[in-house]
């Protein structure tokens, strides 16, 4: 039984990060074929920041997440990039501060050598439900520790009980076994 | 090899066994797979990883010559069992133990495709940085982005590293009796000056 099989609400979406891509190809590629007949299956369109766009297409040759058919995957319709973060937006804006905060403590670091980009994930996730676009997330991560920092900065911003992270590794686990 | 304490000739040939395990994958290849297993005989380990016979014997050979393998001749089948190496460096101020879980990562490189890329491209010593932000990140105390970036390692391409890294510390942590003597990157910030 896979947790996205269970719809929390109605109007769900899934945003996936970097990592999930990347454990897929890493196993072989058949783990991403998997993961293109599981979202096409459901019918559902994973969500990805233009940072995880543009991490995918940065990695050095022959390095795993430069396999990655990414815009296969976007042009076959099961992968969007989202809009950018709206900073103005203050609703994201604090998100966004507060995942770095969490990140920094959990990681144990200064706040300042977390980078607005790495709480791209979350920023979008607060954008969707804010703008109504979402009314449930699903955050797809092998970043576990990130992903609960987002779903905390995004329960906090008014969001109570509409985001879970899904890790990354159990979900491709249980989509090949 | 003299086992007495604080043998330096068994410090010295200690230290000429882990480096060649660093050196020659395919040796540590094998090390860690008997380290994992336990009283193994040569047909297992060639139905195991899949190396030729005459490969598997000479290769067990050598790390019996290095003294990190016992070979038990008491039995009709002989059987093999690993020794814990643990081996820490201290150059100026810098300071790192090595242990199995190194040299079983270095057995993995060759048939890793980010492992592999990123010992050609960085040598073995990032590999042997990378493993102490993968054991913080597989514990779900170090964020993947914070580790690549103080890694110095492209994200996509750092995550994928920590990603097979963590494959390493899931497989290692029960059988390296020295596991928790490997530095963790997350007690660790990179200094200020680097």
């Amino acid at each position: 039984m896979t947790e996205l099989d269970t719809a929390n609400a109605g109007n769900p979406a899934w945003i996936a990060d970097t990592g999930l891509f990347i454990a897929c190809g890493r196993q072989q590629n058949d783990k991403y074929t998997a993961l293109a007949r599981f979202a096409q299956r459901h019918d559902r369109t994973f969500v990805i920041p233009h940072r995880v766009y543009d991490e995918l297409g940065g990695a050095p040759e022959r390095s795993t997440p430069d396999e990655t058919p990414i815009n296969t995957a976007i042009d076959a319709g099961w992968v969007r990039v989202a809009d950018p973060p709206n900073y103005a937006n203050s609703t994201v804006a604090t998100v966004m501060d507060d995942v770095r905060g969490y990140i920094a403590r959990a990681s144990n670091r200064n706040e300042d050598t977390i980078e607005k980009a790495d709480t791209a994930l979350a920023g979008v996730a607060a954008q969707l439900l804010d703008g109504d676009e979402a009314a449930y997330i699903y955050l797809l991560t092998t970043d576990i520790h990130a992903g609960e920092g987002s779903v905390a900065a995004v329960e906090d911003a008014g969001f109570d009980g509409q985001i879970e992270v899904v890790d990354g590794f159990e979900l491709i686990e249980e989509i090949t076994s | 090899m003299s086992t007495a304490k604080g043998d330096p000739e068994r410090a010295v040939d200690g230290f000429i066994a882990v480096a060649d395990l660093l050196d020659e994958p395919r040796l540590a290849r094998l090390y860690t797979h008997v380290l994992r297993s336990d009283d193994v005989t040569i047909d297992e380990i060639v139905a195991d990883l899949g190396i030729p016979r005459t490969t598997a014997y000479s290769d067990a050979a050598s790390l019996v010559e290095l003294g990190v393998l016992t070979r038990d001749e008491t039995q009709k089948t002989h059987t093999y069992t690993a020794l814990s190496v643990v081996l820490t460096t201290i150059l100026d101020e810098d300071e790192y133990t090595i242990t199995p879980t190194l040299i079983d990562a270095i057995g993995r490189a060759p048939r890793d495709p980010d492992l592999s890329l990123l010992v050609e491209k960085h040598g073995i010593g990032k590999l042997a940085a990378a493993l102490t932000y993968a054991i913080p990140y597989t514990e779900g105390t170090m964020s993947e982005r914070v580790a690549a970036r103080e890694l110095d390692l492209q994200s996509a391409f750092g995550i994928a590293v920590l990603h097979a890294l963590r494959e390493v510390v899931l497989d290692m942590q029960e059988h390296d009796r020295y596991f928790d003597r490997i530095r963790n990157a997350r007690d660790n910030p990179p200094r200020e000056d680097g």
